[in-house]
């Protein structure tokens, strides 16, 4: 049975290369799918393809906060109220640690927020936790399996 | 109606009273001085007729010519001064009474020229008695009934003049007292009246600027009224209106700032980690194919990522330390030291330092700011004595009535005071980052948390001697944005 995907809402092109290239290091082997934007994200995960074999529901959503057209909190947001993806893992990985970004993730349902770090060193050691956390230890909602 | 005028209208029904109070004083005093004049006159004429009366017995009984000419001279002075009276008594009763005297005076002069005339004949004709003695005793007892009334009639005279003096004075009197009592009246009507006035407008302007001090920009006094006081509310109403919308504008660009901050947070962050994870990528995948120089190059651009990336979170929490919400609560700033001193030791237990913390040291202010001011002078004096092999780091106080002062002081690097001023501004440092390092952005969040809590921050210090930095706190007062 193949690992289950992990899906990367991240609309800069050269975060999206560095974390894959992260996980790749990290020896994650589940698939990275990229979306580029809020409402691709909420297209792939509540719109009329989603579950099906195209559209495989993650095991887990890394999720940035300032995205084009539907921004990440708004994400959260609909996601939470949906029961398909109620108790979906969704962890935010945003450059902002404002306080304000903080509380509106958990309060939105977020299961953990992580700052991206500047260095791409401790961007990998941060990459390589959440992927030993959410895919290997924690053991996931039924619904979500 | 105005102030003004309403201070005017007093001040006019004031000098309008005086005027009319002297004009009714000089008129009393002449009316007086005309009343004691004919009461005068009056005892004068009474006095002549009396005297003329005892001269006229004493010719009668003694028929000297001295004595008649005495009469003769008194008769013409009574009749002088019965001229006079006539010119000076107005009313008809007192006209009647002179003209009387007048018409008395006349018959009893002829009455008396008649019996001198009888008298000198008889004298002559060595005759006595008879027919022309009857005459004299009808005539004498004719001209004492004449004389009596003329005294009565004198009397009656003086009476009346006496009696108009007494209500001249009595009128003048109440005259006085009357106008007195009507600008007494207007006067504190008027004054009862603008103070209402005051203190109406003085109450709702003090209400007014108490309400807009505590914050409520929304107040308006909105007075109505055509008085002074009423356009200063109006001016008042015209300021907070200005006030407010300065103060919305001032809300504005604070939001645009914290917008502002919201980018460089996120999006200067992003690039840099491009540069950080792109550097290393070429490193660990091509790092084969490039000498040592240039792969240092590559570390070095990356280095200079993660420092940039630091400079901007620092930046960021200076921002954060200027924009957070305060409260105003004593704060023991000797247990937050204690407590940043432990954390300090936790870190690096190897060091000697001796430090010195003063108990009970209350400051009033915002606990996370004072606790981050606090934390940051101590940790520069940690850092900046960690060249020496012992150290000491006291922290003190003393109270004034004016604030409370705080220091923190050290033996260690210290600095050049030519340098001092610079100490306090962001990124600006005195020391190399090889020999201390930091961004320098430590002095300047002390700098903003004690400005924002109405203090001072100073610092003295001597190179290789140690730095004393000082801060005041007020213990009341507004904090400053």
């Amino acid at each position: 049975m193949p690992s289950r995907v992990i899906l990367l809402v991240e609309d800069n092109e050269k975060d999206v290369v560095l974390t894959e290239r992260a996980f790749k290091q990290s020896k994650i082997a589940n698939e990275l799918r990229v979306v580029r934007d809020g409402a691709e994200a909420l297209e792939y995960l509540l719109g009329p393809g989603a579950g099906d074999a195209a559209h495989p529901v993650p095991a887990m959503v890394l999720l940035d906060l300032k995205l084009p057209k539907v921004d990440g909190l708004e994400v959260l947001r609909r996601l939470r109220k949906d029961d398909r993806t109620r108790l979906l893992p969704v962890v935010i990985l945003t450059s902002s640690n404002e306080e304000q970004d903080i509380i509106g993730g958990y309060d939105g349902g977020a299961n953990s927020y992580i700052r991206k770090p500047v260095d791409f060193a401790q961007f990998l050691a941060a990459v390589t936790s959440l992927g030993m956390y959410w895919l290997v230890l924690n053991e996931p909602p039924p619904r979500a399996r | 109606m105005k102030l003004k005028t309403r201070f005017r209208i007093t001040a006019m029904a004031s000098l309008g009273a005086t005027l009319v109070l002297a004009l009714v004083l000089a008129w009393a005093f002449m009316a007086t001085r005309k009343a004691s004049e004919n009461d005068g006159l009056a005892e004068s004429l009474l006095q002549v007729a009396f005297e003329r009366g005892l001269l006229r017995d004493e010719y009668l009984l003694l028929h000297e010519p001295r004595a008649r000419a005495q009469w003769v001279a008194k008769t013409a002075q009574l009749e002088a001064l019965l001229g006079h009276a006539a010119a000076e008594f107005e009313t008809p009763t007192e006209r009647r009474v002179v003209a009387e005297m007048a018409a008395l005076l006349e018959r009893s002069t002829a009455i008396f020229e008649e019996l001198y005339r009888v008298g000198e004949n008889a004298r002559m004709d060595a005759e006595a008695p008879g027919p022309g003695g009857r005459f004299r005793e009808r005539a004498t007892s004719r001209l004492l009934l004449i004389s009596h009334d003329l005294n009565g009639r004198a009397r009656q005279l003086a009476a009346s003049a006496s009696a108009r003096f007494e209500s001249t004075l009595g009128r003048t009197a109440w005259t006085v007292v009357v106008l007195l009592g009507v600008v007494l009246a207007v006067s504190f009507t008027n004054a009862r009246m603008a103070a209402s006035v005051v203190e109406r407008r003085v109450s709702l302007l003090r209400d007014g600027a108490e309400q807009v001090s505590a914050g409520n920009l929304d107040h308006r006094i909105s007075v109505q009224g055509d008085d002074e006081l009423a356009e200063l509310g109006v001016a008042f109403d015209r300021m907070t209106a200005r006030l407010q919308a300065s103060y919305a504008a001032l809300e504005v660009s604070n939001r645009e700032l914290e917008a502002f901050c919201y980018a460089v947070s996120h999006d200067l962050r992003a690039p840099l980690r491009s540069i950080s994870g792109f550097s290393q990528a070429v490193l660990e995948d091509y790092g084969g194919t490039l000498d040592a120089t240039g792969r240092k190059y590559l570390e070095m651009a990356s280095d200079g990522a993660r420092e940039m990336g630091q400079l901007i979170d620092d930046l960021l929490g200076l921002s954060r330390v200027a924009r957070a919400e305060m409260a105003r609560l004593p704060v023991d700033l000797s247990a937050l030291a204690r407590s940043v001193t432990e954390d300090l030791r936790r870190f690096e237990p190897e060091r000697r330092v001796e430090v010195a913390i003063a108990p009970d040291l209350v400051a009033q202010g915002d606990q996370t700011l004072l606790r981050l001011a606090v934390e940051n002078l101590l940790r520069n004096a940690w850092k900046f004595t960690s060249r020496h092999a012992t150290a000491q780091i006291t922290f003190g106080g003393a109270a004034s009535p004016a604030g409370d002062t705080f220091f923190v002081a050290d033996d260690g690097a210290g600095f050049d005071m030519t340098y001092a001023d610079k100490l306090f501004h962001p990124f600006q440092r005195l020391h190399r980052t090889s020999e201390f390092p930091g961004t320098g952005i430590g002095l300047a969040t002390v700098n903003r948390i004690i400005l924002r809590h109405g203090g001072r921050v100073s610092a003295r210090g001597e190179v290789e001697k140690g730095a004393t930095f000082t801060f005041t706190l007020p213990r009341t007062g507004e904090p400053h944005a």
